[in-house]
């Protein structure tokens, strides 16, 4: 009776926030810091949607509430570089293998039940981006995954193109890699003489931005690898999940390498990846690919290759920062740091530790998932765990 | 090409993670440890017994065979026993069994030969994990035909070591490897102790349980309405099969009796033709009863009692027409009129539906079969004074098979997901008194309750995995099935598992699959029992292995933090007290 | 357009009958000296100058200088090399196709399917492939008895050099079953035969008694046992004779296992159902990771064609490469190779089979051994074939050169003693190299010509892989 008495105050307390307007403070246990320590004992003040300050020695202003969460932990909502959320499929051109002019913010419906199941499990923000289907795809969105509709678009991405055998078939051209590649020098020799256009491709194209480029096998790493040195290109490859089979290829490319999606059935000849990146310090990051994947598989995936020897640091890195940098709003998410978006997790544990439950989920300091199963599996958690 | 690159002449497994194979019995001399009183006084009593024998026995193989004493000191030792958890614990291992666990003193004790003292302070033992429902290692080679004579050792790939290895590493040191399967009954899974990867083959235990699967069918029946059918009519053909068998020793046994007291058979060549007649009518007979020969309707008084068990109400259908089928079909749809819909309240706790107790369900009984009974009266008492040869009923290898489930030798396991199948299986493991578990249960929730009624165990797969499935959106959110989950460890011992992965791989994430659960609400003793000593206990090995206790066989993990931490890693995994892999040398 | 494909079919069965013709119209036993020639015996050291006296369809005498009766007709074998027929160990070929549909048919022949006028004799003819082991193929659990052939005759009963050699079985899973069902399969055809023949064996004993006019006084375990001994040949079914002679372990047996984890159970089963004595295993590629277990066995083997298994590692992805008949030589197995069907190179080829094996650090005399004498033995015709010595069958090649060589031809094929084959009077190789204003030229067809759908040659496609082996 009297558990249960403490759990409605909890809810309460928990409601209270929503409601507390532009400002609250939260008192934690602690929370996770963007090299995967983690500070003790902290408060966290969130003013106007932006963490106004974060640390152990926080002056609370008068009148801002505060809230005890002395049981609970603070980690950063994550960030995810290849969804397809809200898209229902509309993101496949079945025509044209070269779209580097289309733009996915066209595309996703922002009220798609994909966005609250990716907020559930502790996505805030994400790439939206077109399919693989196409040697060009276009220009991808960057969008939160909650809060008031009007803000959730960040701005658009890095353009995204695919290497994989996907984008290639008989029906249309480019129908080969060669062919592919031949078209893609073409329109690079293009872009690079007219020095003003300013599309994503031509930006890409002239070295001054970094393109999301899908290759799947270790050749693939290699192709992309000599391909972004011929033509001094800026590439993040995509899915490969077997790059430290070709670590120079890795390395010479320059940018993180997007890993995933971990299931619990993946061989090691996967999931060893991050260890041996992270060992020759070049940056991953994790991507849930939802809703082909859950989106909760993001977690999984860092524990999973957490216990396969990865170290935390690199693993909470490429939960959020790394990925937060991809996407080019490293200013704005990715780390609990002062003038960030408070969008942030309340964990009753160790953020990394699956063992660990979301118990909210912020977005701009609005709660936007509160865990449903709190009131009634809260007993036998608190019995079990001491 | 490079000439000879025989590497799998030596030893397949790749350098970097191979497991010290056959390093038996580590003897180390010069450990100026602390170690002293109690375990010090008791380690050194049964090292000077050891000692004593060994210097008694004119070899020195006693060494080979895991004679050396090894101690684990100073762990939190999570013993999934009855202890639970013990703060600086001492896990001591002898000849291949665990000779002690308890609280350390922490004392010093001086170097003894024949002891290897592992100082594990701050880290954690726990015993060997098990997966209790694996693919791991499985080679089928083939699309998957499965039949109740299927055994799954039979498709066990032992040279696959690498995938063992990867298990091995990540504490797995026992695996019940399951047939993939198909729909219906699909044979036998096998144990397997991970103890020696270079002879899996010998540390197989084969016939753990019987493998069935209901809703998931991709040959044969693939409708639930003929599936859950045939389950049942080969369930009742067995039990048939069971009593013609005994039936048939019994009237052997007056056979031999009467042959004994001088009785003798007459053969005569015209008996010959006759009897050839009535062998064929007989098998048809005999046939025929297999089928329906104890008609189980609760209408037609047939019940009968099955160890101390009342079985009713199956409904014999084997010689149904279409014309039956169709009417069946009707009276179903009949019933959907009047608002009672098979499955329709199900989770809804004030109604409960029991379609067997359904009157329509049943089928009149066939008009032959008091016909056939009255044949076999006549012909009992015809034959009375004569002496005859009984006949033995036709060798059914199916039945065969699940006779063994009947008679309760042999545990049997429904992978069963919705949850109105999950209610129907209940209740096919009520009729025949089955030792079952229900496997999968990801819609389990709904129908808790009534599984913790029926006192049956749950094996748990993967409790997250990709969003592919038809109707599991429901389960979508991870907090709701690891809540499920939670759930299930309220109704009867949990048990967690990699599932039903189909790729021969398994058991590396049991950990983390734990903790999932763990996030979901389950208790974190609960989690790691049920990948301990609940998973050995639904694979009848827990007298064996699966937890710390004295006199157990010595699986043990030693884990530099708590098992279920994302970081934490196995330092070291012993089976039968030989250390099979040490995290030194490896990563 | 009728008139061209008439005129082609004509040329075509007429060059067939005439390919038959020369090969059959040469065969007369007679007595034959072959002098002069190097003499490569296999069993033995290599004569350098030597004879080998040919009569009555057998060896007569093997040396550098044999004595010749004065009606043997003489052949100069000046700088010819004189080498024992090759053997093809195990092949579906010479068959319509490899596997009946049942799983389960130990009653079935292949005298039954083969058939003589298949290009692939005339093939292995012109090879050097004096005997051919024609078994059922590996798309199988228990399948009928194979016989060994030669290349030439009209009939399979002209052909046959040893009838019913083997039968042949397989572990790994046949086209739509898993290693679970076909393991279940052999148990429920054992245990069928068992129950079977108990049956039989009470009825045989019934049978006795009836005819004695006595009663049956011993329960049914004994009149089984004592039924035993009344069963006689003709009582046991068609369909149990083979299966029952090879729990017996009377038949012996050629077993396919197509992966490394096949060889156990092979090996079990053999044991279990009483053949092991008698059994040859067939191994597909993988099969060498499961060296120990073949090395305890010490049964002969018959190695995949496909010499080379590659394969990447799970963890790294590295591609590894093993030479597998160097793993089986190191272990001191005796094996035989295959001809590997619908390749290109030279794997088609048993001597190109044993090249390789030499160039991969086989010993010359174990590579020799791997395509004549290891594959007569463990057909169990050690005795007849296999090498050149006195009393053995007269299978004997007269080649242009080493038999190893990549330059060396066939000249003349001996079998049984009567000379089978002679490359000047093998017109289709002949016109193969005939230059093109010969009269036996290449087709006469302008280039530019289209070949109509629907013509086809005789036997095309006949090496075709057919999905359902291996």
């Amino acid at each position: 009776m009297h558990k249960r008495m403490v759990f409605t105050l909890a809810l309460l307390l928990t409601a209270s926030v929503a409601l507390a307007g532009d400002s609250y403070a939260i008192k934690a246990a602690g929370y996770l810091k963007p090299d995967g320590s983690i500070e003790k004992d902290i408060t966290l003040l969130v003013i106007d949607g932006k963490i106004g300050a974060i640390g152990q020695d926080v002056s609370v202003p008068n009148g801002v509430a505060v809230v005890e969460r002395n049981d609970q932990m603070i980690g950063p909502g994550l960030v995810d570089v290849h969804t397809t959320l809200g898209t229902n499929g509309r993101n496949f051109e079945q025509a044209n293998s070269i779209e580097a002019g289309a733009r996915a913010k066209e595309l996703f419906d922002p009220d798609h039940h994909d966005f609250k199941e990716a907020a559930a499990a502790g996505i805030t923000t994400v790439i939206i981006a077109p399919a693989s289907t196409h040697l060009i795809g276009g220009r991808t969105v960057v969008v939160k995954t909650g809060g008031p509709r009007e803000e959730r678009m960040m701005g658009e991405g890095p353009l995204k193109l695919s290497l994989t055998q996907e984008a290639f078939n008989m029906r249309r051209t480019p129908t080969s890699l060669t062919g592919g590649l031949y078209n893609l020098r073409q329109m690079i020799a293009a872009a690079e003489k007219n020095k003003n256009d300013q599309s994503a491709f031509a930006r890409w194209a002239r070295g001054e931005t970094h393109a999301l480029v899908e290759v799947g096998t270790p050749e693939g790493v290699s192709t992309l690898a000599q391909f972004a040195e011929e033509q001094g290109l800026k590439c993040v490859a995509l899915y490969a999940n077997q790059a430290a089979e070709r670590l120079d290829d890795a390395k010479s490319l320059g940018q993180p390498i997007v890993l995933g999606t971990y299931e619990f059935s993946d061989p090691r000849r996967y999931t060893r990846n991050p260890n041996i990146l992270a060992a020759n310090d070049i940056p991953f990051a994790l991507t849930s690919s939802a809703p082909r994947y859950q989106s909760a598989l993001m977690r999984v995936g860092a524990a999973m290759v957490m216990k396969q020897g990865a170290p935390r640091s690199a693993v909470a890195a490429s939960l959020t920062t790394v990925p937060a940098e991809i996407a080019g709003v490293a200013k704005r998410v990715g780390s609990l740091t002062p003038g960030k978006d408070a969008d942030f997790i309340l964990y009753d544990g160790d953020p990394l530790d699956l063992r660990s439950r979301m118990r909210a989920v912020f977005i701009g300091g609005e709660r936007v998932y509160v865990s449903e199963t709190l009131a009634s599996h809260d007993g036998s958690k608190e019995g079990g765990k001491s | 090409m490079t000439g000879t690159v025989s590497r799998y002449t030596q030893s397949p497994i790749h350098p970097v993670d191979r497991p010290p194979l056959r390093r038996w019995g580590k003897l180390k001399y010069s450990c100026y440890c602390s170690l002293n009183g109690r375990d010090a006084l008791t380690m050194r009593v049964i090292c000077r017994v050891i000692l004593g024998w060994v210097l008694l026995t004119p070899t020195t193989s006693v060494w080979a065979q895991g004679g050396g004493i090894t101690a684990i000191r100073g762990a939190t030792v999570l013993t999934s026993s009855d202890a639970g958890t013990i703060e600086n614990g001492v896990v001591i291992m002898r000849g291949g069994k665990i000779a002690d666990v308890r609280v350390s003193s922490g004392q010093a004790v001086p170097p003894m030969p024949g002891l290897n003292l592992i100082e594990a302070e701050g880290k954690y033992v726990t015993a060997g994990l098990i997966d209790a429902w694996s693919t791991l290692g499985l080679n089928p080679g083939g699309p998957i035909a499965p039949v109740a004579t299927s055994r799954a050792t039979d498709a066990l790939n032992v040279y696959d070591r690498d995938a063992f290895a990867d298990a091995l590493r990540m504490g797995v040191t026992g695996v019940c490897v399951t047939p993939p399967a198909a729909g219906g009954f699909s044979g036998t899974a096998a144990f397997v102790r991970l103890k020696d990867l270079n002879d899996l083959a010998g540390n197989v235990t084969d016939d753990v349980c019987i493998v069935a699967q209901v809703g998931l069918g991709t040959k044969g029946p693939v409708s639930r309405l003929a599936e859950l059918k045939a389950l049942r009519d080969l369930l009742e053909t067995a039990a048939a099969y069971r009593d013609a068998l005994d039936e048939y020793d019994e009237k052997l046994e007056d056979y031999k009796k009467a042959l004994k007291d001088g009785k003798t058979v007459k053969l005569t060549k015209d008996d010959d033709k006759e009897k050839e007649k009535k062998a064929a009518k007989k098998g048809e007979g005999r046939r025929g009863r297999g089928r329906r020969g104890r008609g189980r309707h609760p209408e037609h008084d047939h019940e009968h009692d099955h160890h101390g068990h009342t079985c009713v109400g199956i409904r014999c259908c084997d010689e149904i027409t279409e014309d039956e089928f169709v009417e069946w079909l009707q009276s179903l749809g009949e019933k959907k009129e009047e608002g009672h819909v098979p499955g329709d309240d199900i989770g809804n706790e004030h109604v409960e539906y029991d379609p067997w107790a359904d009157p329509d369900w049943a089928s009149d009984e066939p008009e032959e079969k008091k016909d056939d009974a009255k044949d076999k009266k006549d012909g009992d008492k015809k034959d009375d004074d004569e002496l005859k040869k009984p006949d033995k009923p036709a060798y059914d290898p199916v039945s065969e098979v699940l006779m063994r489930a009947i008679k309760r030798e042999i545990p049997i396991r429904f992978e069963v997901h919705r949850p109105g199948d999950v209610l129907h299986v209940l209740k096919l493991i009520d009729t025949y008194y089955l030792d079952a578990t229900v496997v999968g249960a990801s819609g389990l929730l709904p129908v808790a309750e009534n599984v913790a009624d029926a006192k049956v165990g749950v094996i748990v797969g993967q409790v997250i995995g990709s969003a592919g499935g038809n109707d599991r959106s429901h389960l979508r959110d991870l907090n709701l099935q690891s809540a499920a989950a939670s759930q299930h460890a309220e109704v009867s011992p949990l048990v967690l598992s990699s599932g039903r992965q189909g790729n021969g791989v398994g058991g590396q994430y049991l950990t983390q699959n734990a903790a999932l659960a763990v996030s979901g609400g389950l208790s974190e003793d609960a989690a790691i029992r049920a990948i301990t000593i609940e998973a050995a206990r639904s694979c009848k090995m827990a007298d064996e292995i699966g937890s710390l206790e004295k006199g157990k066989k010595a699986d043990v993990v030693l884990w530099s933090g708590h098992p279920l931490a994302p970081d934490s890693v196995v330092e070291k995994v012993f089976v039968d007290g030989v250390e099979v892999y040490s995290r030194e040398g490896g990563q | 357009m009728n008139q061209r494909r008439l005129h082609r079919s004509a040329t075509m069965a007429l060059m067939l009958s005439a390919a038959i013709a020369v090969f059959v119209s040469a065969a007369q036993a007679q007595t034959v000296l072959l002098e002069n020639g190097k003499i490569i015996p296999v069993n033995g050291e290599p004569i350098e100058k030597g004879s080998v006296l040919i009569k009555n369809g057998r060896i007569e005498a093997v040396g550098a200088s044999v004595d010749a009766p004065f009606d043997a007709k003489v052949i100069d074998c000046e700088g010819k090399v004189i080498f024992p027929g090759m053997i093809d160990a195990h092949t579906w070929r010479g068959l319509d196709v490899p596997n009946e549909s049942p799983g389960v048919t130990p009653f079935l022949n292949v005298y039954d399917a083969i058939d003589p006028s298949q290009l692939f004799f005339e093939d292995s003819l012109r090879d050097g492939v004096l005997s051919i082991h024609v078994s059922p193929g590996n798309n199988t659990i228990i399948d009928g008895l194979t016989r060994v052939v030669h290349p030439i005759g009209l009939t399979p009963e002209q052909m046959t050099t040893a009838p019913d050699v083997a039968m042949k079985l397989s572990v790994t899973p046949k086209t739509g079953y898993d290693r679970m069902r076909q393991m279940a399969e052999f148990r429920e055809a054992f245990r069928k035969l068992d129950e079977e023949m108990a049956q039989l064996a009470e009825k045989k004993y019934e049978d006795k008694l009836r005819e004695d006019e006595k009663d049956l006084t011993v329960p049914p375990e004994e009149a089984r046992e004592k039924g035993k001994e009344l069963i006689e040949p003709k009582d046991i079914p068609d369909k149990n004779r083979n299966l029952l002679m090879l729990s017996q372990g009377k038949l012996r047996n050629f077993v396919y296992c197509g992966a490394a984890m096949d060889v156990p159970a092979a090996i079990r089963t053999a044991k279990q159902y009483g053949f092991f004595d008698q059994s040859v295993f067939v191994l597909g590629s993988e099969t060498f990771k499961a060296i120990d277990a073949l090395k305890d066995a010490g049964r002969p083997v018959v190695l995949d064609g496909n010499l080379v298994h590659t394969e990447a590692d799970a963890l790294t992805g590295e591609e590894e490469e093993t030479f597998v008949p160097k793993v089986i030589d190191d272990a001191g197995l005796k094996f035989a190779l295959q001809r590997q069907w619908g390749s290109t190179l030279g794997e088609r080829y048993l001597w190109y089979q044993a090249a390789r094996c030499v160039r991969e650090g086989i010993s010359r005399d174990h590579a020799l051994k791997s395509i004549t004498l290891w594959p007569a033995e463990m057909l169990g015709l050690g005795d007849r074939l296999g090498s050149l010595e006195k009393g053995k069958d007269a299978n004997v090649l007269v080649l242009s050169g080493d038999p190893l060589k990549m330059t060396t031809w066939v000249e003349l094929g001996f079998v049984q003693g009567e000379k089978v084959y002679d490359k000047a009077e093998d017109i289709r190789l002949n016109r193969l190299f005939a230059a093109p204003e010969d009269e036996l030229g290449p087709s006469t067809a302008p280039v530019s010509q289209p070949v109509e759908e629907g013509h086809t040659e005789v036997h095309q496609g006949e090496y075709e892989e057919p999905e359902t082996d291996q």
